[in-house]
């Protein structure tokens, strides 16, 4: 599903952020990845999600070659993959139903299809009560958890999560793991950045870690 | 996983405090909301557009009417011709007079004469030359006025020459002369009216392009996600180009019926309060009521909508644009 050849990648004439990162990620998989602050685990996941292109070396998605696929194929590309943001990137004009429900109105669901799944899932994530409330006035938790309803809404292919439990307590941290071993076990490919070990000690999956722009895969 | 949980839980039950709750949504994320209304794009768009859409309708307005009054103009001047009859040496005007009336009535194509009296003549020039009596000593020329048929015209050359060959000293002046430079006069008119109509269109182009930009620079995280999420570049456009139709139509309705009103007051100051008489026909003589009807005025609604749809194509063009620099 995901294949990264000798993966380089460096912003303007800086130093390399990632150097010759090879890894693949096979349908169904779930991965962790990790590393101390600025390895480039952020990067690794913009590249992923299409938002930025390798300075060099091969990406292939979803059996498509990155570098060769028009841009005109990002948007189908991008709907089959689902992203958490560490900073979350809810809009503050949109309620957080709204906000969730983004990408089925995209993908033009409409919505007497799409209302009840939205709720539903809002209140599986503990943001039942908040469903018309505005960004600003979620706590960072309760905006986490609107981004990964976000991210999971449209049943993804593959999952990125950056951070995603950095601001809610463990149980809730908990909790919100189990929704993306549960995706995991419908097919969806996960990857979650973390350097939370608590988080990845609580499921069993390869570690591929990052320093200094090197990756590493250990089980 | 928690056994209650599906992900996508289409055929799930939901607790019936939410359940209550869904009626409220109905208004969700409707696509007018997905990009938000301020910065450059929100009122201070609708002011300029409300602006242009005024400027538009006056020039609109005055087109027609610059258009339709030279139309009347030169119709009435086309139809309507003189004979001159200069004194000459040794012969008898008003008999010379009689002969050019006499002609002139037999001729084909020439639908009325009328000999302007040695009296009338005299009353014409007084504001100039003094009382009528010192001028039975002055050599004043005569006029005949004549109309000529619209449907069969004579030969006017012809008849030129065949009057002055039987009435010596008679000419006929078919006011060609001014008639041109009326059209010219009023073709350059026309032409700085497109000319302005033009450099609003232009401008008003100019000023959606640059709100785009602003628009989408402001909204930089919204496109963002929305590309993230899968919106295609299309999408956004049309999100973008929403809520410039909503803006320049509003701002387009405001406009028009501020140059309707204003059209109307300045057509009022135009034609004067006077309304009978020698002093309406005099107020008509440049403008007259005829020359803007009230069914004109449905001339300006077609404002809104041009610029409705100036915005709405700019808008889109910039966007996409915009987009198409981005990943």
């Amino acid at each position: 599903m995901v294949r990264f050849d000798n993966v380089g990648l460096r912003y303007s004439m800086g130093p390399e952020v990632l150097r010759d990162v090879s890894f693949s990620l096979e349908s169904g998989s779930f991965h962790f990845l990790t590393g101390p602050s600025g390895a480039g685990k952020t990067s690794l996941l913009r590249l992923l999600f299409l938002a930025q292109r390798p300075t060099r070396g091969l990406i292939s998605l979803f059996g498509q070659d990155v570098a060769t696929m028009p841009r005109s194929w990002f948007p189908a590309i991008r709907k089959r993959i689902g992203v958490v943001f560490q900073e979350f990137k809810l809009l503050d004009h949109l309620t957080t139903f709204e906000n969730v429900a983004l990408p089925l109105h995209v993908r033009g669901v409409a919505r007497e299809n799409y209302q009840r799944d939205v709720v539903e899932l809002l209140d599986w994530v503990g943001l039942g009560e908040r469903i018309n409330a505005y960004p600003k006035v979620l706590s960072g938790g309760e905006k986490q958890r609107a981004a990964i309803a976000r991210a999971v809404i449209g049943r993804p292919r593959l999952l990125l999560a950056d951070e995603p439990t950095g601001n809610v307590d463990p149980q809730r941290g908990r909790r919100l793991l189990r929704l993306f071993v549960e995706l995991n076990k419908l097919g969806t490919t996960i990857l979650i950045a973390t350097h939370d070990f608590h988080l990845m000690d609580q499921y069993n999956a390869p570690r591929m870690v990052l320093d200094q722009g090197e990756l590493t895969v250990s089980q | 996983m928690n056994r209650q949980v599906s992900v996508t839980p289409r055929q799930g039950k939901i607790p019936a405090s939410l359940a209550a709750r869904l009626p409220q949504l109905a208004g969700a994320v409707t696509a007018s909301r997905i990009m938000p209304d301020a910065g450059a794009a929100g009122r201070p768009l609708t002011a300029v557009i409300t602006v242009m859409c005024f400027l538009a309708c006056l020039a609109l307005g005055s087109l027609v009417i610059i258009s339709r009054s030279v139309d009347n103009w030169t119709r009435d001047m086309a139809s309507q011709m003189t004979v001159q009859v200069r004194p000459v040496a040794g012969k008898n005007t008003d008999r010379a007079v009689a002969k050019a009336v006499k002609l002139l009535k037999s001729t084909r194509g020439i639908a009325s004469v009328k000999a302007v009296s040695a009296e009338d003549s005299a009353k014409l020039l007084e504001p100039w030359l003094g009382p009528a009596a010192l001028m039975k000593e002055l050599p004043v020329p005569r006029l005949i006025e004549l109309t000529v048929d619209k449907r069969s015209p004579p030969n006017l050359e012809a008849l030129a020459k065949v009057i002055a060959t039987a009435v010596p000293g008679a000419t006929l002046d078919n006011h060609n002369r001014w008639q041109k430079q009326i059209q010219r006069a009023a073709g350059a008119f026309k032409l700085a009216g497109y000319g302005i109509l033009l450099l609003i269109t232009l401008t008003t182009v100019a000023i959606v392009v640059f709100a785009t930009r602003a628009a989408m620079s402001s909204n930089n995280d919204v496109v963002e996600v929305l590309h993230l999420v899968g919106a295609a570049d299309n999408y956004i456009a049309l999100q973008v180009q929403r809520h410039f139709l909503l803006v320049s139509l509003k701002a387009g309705i405001y406009g028009a019926l501020g140059g309707i009103v204003i059209f109307a007051i300045l057509l009022r100051l135009i034609n004067g309060p006077s309304a009978s008489g020698d002093g309406a026909a005099a107020d008509q003589l440049l403008v007259g009521a005829s020359a803007f009807g009230f069914s004109d005025y449905i001339l300006f609604l077609l404002v809104p909508l041009a610029a409705a749809l100036i915005s709405v194509v700019t808008a889109r063009l910039a966007a996409l644009r915009i987009l198409g620099h981005r990943l």
